[in-house]
Formats: C-alpha cells, structure tokens, sequence
C-alpha cells in the first residue's frame, strides 16, 4: 500500500480519499466513498486498485499509514505545503461555488464557438482600443499583464525629477518657509456643471525653473468644454459613466501639464 | 552589494541622516528605478500610476528618513516597505482588476519586517513573484485563451502573427482574444473575492 510520506501533489485526491474512509463525517464523505467504489472496482492497475479499496472500506485504513500520518502531523509544523495537505486531507472544506465556476468556464468555454454579434461588437472594440491606446477596461488590464510580467524600467528624467521635487519639498518644510511645490486643480462649476468644464492651473513655485533658450513656455492643456469628449448624446440615468469619462479625460490632462510643467515630456 | 558599495551607502545615510539633501538625492536615484520597475509597477499596473507612486513614495522617504536606522543589507529593503505601503494605499482605493490584492501586500509588508536580504535578492524575488502572478492567474484560463493572451499582450505580437500562431483569422482571433480577457477577468474577480 502506498505510504502517506510517499504520495506526492498528484496523491492529493487519494489522500483525501483515505481520511475521507478513516473517519467519514458528512453525507460528501460517503458520497465520495462511494464513488471510490466504483473506482476501485473499474480499476485495472492492482496497486491501485488495492489503494483505492482500502480507502473504499472505512475502519479499514492501514494502521501504519495512520501511524505515519500523525508521526508527520506532529512533526511537520515547519513545513508549510505539507500542513495544508494535511488539513486539507483531514478537514476538507466544500469548493467556493465562484471558483467552481470559473473552472467550468475554463473547462467548458469553447474558444471557437461561433460569436454572437454582441461579441464581434466588443472584440472589435478591444480591437481598436489595443491599437490605440485608448480607455478601455481591457487596456487597463493588459497594462497590468505587462507590468508584472515584463515591468519596464521608469525614464531616468521622471525618477531623478520626482526625487528633486521631494528633497527641494522637504527643503522647504524643514526650514520653515511652509511652501511646497504644489499643483493645484480647480474644479469650476457646479457637481453637474463639473461635466461642462474644469481648469487645471499648475504652479511649482519652488525647485529649478529652466533658464535660457530651453526655457520656453511648455503647452499645457487648457480648460475646455467636455462636450468634444461625447460624439453623441448621453442617455438619462447614465449620468455616472458620463462623469467618469470627464474625470479620465481631465486626470490625463493633468498628468500631461505636470510632466510639460517638470520638463520630463512636451 | 559590494563592501565597497555598502560602506559607501552607509556612508551616504549618515550624511542624509545629517541633513545632507545631495546624499539623500543620490540614494533616491540610485534605488529609486529599481523599487518602480520591482515594486510598484508590477503591483499596480500602470505606468502612470506607478510613476505617481513613486513620486509619493520619494517624498515619505524624505519626510521619514530620520527614522531609518542603518542595516547591514543597506537601505533598500526599508526604502522598498515604503514604497510597498505606498502601494497597498493606492490599491485599496482602485476597483480595476489588478494582479495584487492589498492583502498580498500587506502580507509582503510583514514579511519584510526584519528582512536580511538585501537589495539584489529582493529584486529577483518581487520580479519572480509577479511573474508568477501571470502565469497563475493564466493557467486558470483556458489554454488557447491564455495563448492569446501571451501572444497579443505579453509579446506584443502583432493581430496577424497571434493569429496565424493559434491558426485562425484575424477576425477570429480578435473574438478568441475579448473572450480571454473576459475569461481572465473573471478568474481575477474570484480571486478578489477569495482575498
């Protein structure tokens, strides 16, 4: 009979399968026997034909392996992968229906199905947006991919920047002075009228200013209608959305000032 | 690192301890690139955010430096719990799908703590495990889906070579790519939930 120290990742079933037997709790438990039953049964290998009958017959589990099982219980509190197994051997727990799920989907879904008109509406959406860099929520996403697959390296000119920005902003405040390199958006009009515009001013009082011919007033986003960001009318009740597109646009828009401001892009 | 390097390290947090902003400067610029393309961008997930990060993170460093104390593995695993606190505020505050749940960095966070590693082997670590993160959450999907997946946005092929690689058209492989995103998408919100 295989011993409980011999079974590796691929035994994890079978370890269940033999706690399941040595002590059956609940209506899964028996269940699950008696699919070992069957299994036992249809089994061609001996060895694990004699397996699978061990665990098929509770009370009957082989006292060595109960020994060994408990010897390692007892002796494995530094072994991290193996308490789990154990507890997962010992106290299975119920499959969480969402993760159920998303195995169907993985095992189910059938990558050629014919594609409804919604689906080639949005791949060719996700088309476009890749292409483009524009918003999309799988641009994001695959942004994300990229980023912890194959991060890149930041520019030396937004690293070095940002650390003068901090040092010169601690400058100030351990002296006293209370200034700080700030940026300042302002928001005008009303929570509704916001949708209609927003100026964004930038003021860094403190650090480097650049001098000389490379010191030309960089072009910065001006305070603008939204109205260029919607080609068609914003249904009722979608009011968020419409916001939120507003905000995208304008924290772009902000981002770009404070790069132009800093010298780091133009 | 080097003893060398290390002395000199050491050398430049005393003088920052000190006040000396030019020593803090070159300590920021030395392993500020290392904690965006390690730390922060992995974690977060974008460009722009991970260089708002590290922005924010720069500037907690200057206002905290005093309460480093030095280490023999250097500075940069105090400086990287930084930018890892840094980090985890930014994500409890996002609702897009990322790789990292705040949970996972708080666990990091602990984990740091007394930390003897040092900056090269931290590296190699944080790039290890986010490229584990991919390729975990890839193998929850469908292997064509994750197929698209590397082809399209981890190598950046183009819509014609991902295509003839999975042997289908163009059209066809633009359908099998939104409904890997969709896929992915789905496995990273039970993941989210599970955290």
């Amino acid at each position: 009979m295989t011993r409980w120290s011999e079974l590796d990742d691929d035994d994890a079933s079978l370890a269940d399968a033999l706690n399941a037997a040595y002590a059956p709790s609940d209506e899964a438990d028996r269940q699950r026997l008696d699919e070992l039953a069957a299994a036992a049964t249809s089994a061609e290998d001996a060895a694990t034909r004699a397996d699978l009958e061990a665990a098929w017959r509770p009370g009957e589990l082989d006292p060595e392996v109960h020994e060994e099982l408990l010897r390692l219980a007892l002796d494995a509190s530094d072994n991290g992968a193996l308490e789990e197994a154990l507890a997962a051997a010992w106290r299975p727990t119920d499959l969480s229906e969402a993760v159920h799920e998303a195995l169907l989907s993985a095992a189910l879904d059938d990558p050629m199905a014919e594609p409804s008109r919604e689906e080639r509406r949005a791949a060719s959406e996700l088309r476009d947006a890749l292409a483009n860099r524009t918003d999309h929520p799988d641009v994001a996403l695959a942004e994300a991919l990229r980023s912890a697959a194959a991060p890149q390296p930041v520019s030396e000119l937004v690293s070095a920047r940002a650390a003068r920005a901090a040092i010169d902003s601690g400058s100030a405040t351990s002296a006293g002075g209370g200034k700080r390199s700030r940026v300042v958006v302002a928001f005008i009009g009303s929570a509704l009228a916001a949708a209609a515009a927003f100026a964004i001013a930038v003021n860094i009082p403190r650090g480097p200013t650049p001098t000389g011919p490379t010191a030309a007033q960089p072009d910065l986003a001006q305070a603008r209608s939204a109205s260029e960001l919607f080609s068609q009318k914003f249904e009722r009740h979608q009011t968020s959305s419409r916001v939120d597109r507003i905000a995208r646009a304008r924290a772009r828009d902000l981002r770009a000032n404070r790069y132009a401001a800093w010298g780091v892009k133009p | 690192m080097a003893d060398d390097d290390l002395e000199e390290e050491r050398r430049l947090c005393e003088a920052a301890h000190g006040g000396d902003r030019a020593a803090l400067g070159k300590i920021l610029r030395k392993h500020g690139p290392r904690l965006y393309r390690a730390v922060l961008l992995p974690r977060l997930g974008s460009r722009a955010i991970a260089e708002e990060a590290l922005s924010t993170t720069y500037i907690k460093v200057v206002e905290r430096f005093d309460k480093f104390t030095w280490q023999n593995v250097g500075v940069y695993p105090w400086l990287r719990v930084v930018a890892m606190r840094v980090a985890l505020d930014i994500l409890r505050s996002r609702k897009r799908e990322v790789l990292f749940e705040p949970q996972d960095l708080e666990r990091e966070i602990d984990a740091s703590t007394g930390s003897d590693h040092d900056a090269e082997v931290l590296t190699r670590h944080d790039l290890a495990l986010a490229r584990k993160r991919v390729d975990d959450a890839l193998s929850n999907i469908n292997p064509r889906y994750a197929k698209a997946i590397r082809l399209r946005i981890l190598e950046e092929q183009s819509r014609e070579d991902a295509a003839a690689a999975l042997e289908v058209s163009v059209a066809t492989f633009d359908v099998v790519l939104h409904r890997a995103m969709a896929a992915l998408r789905k496995v990273l919100a039970v993941k989210g939930e599970a955290a």
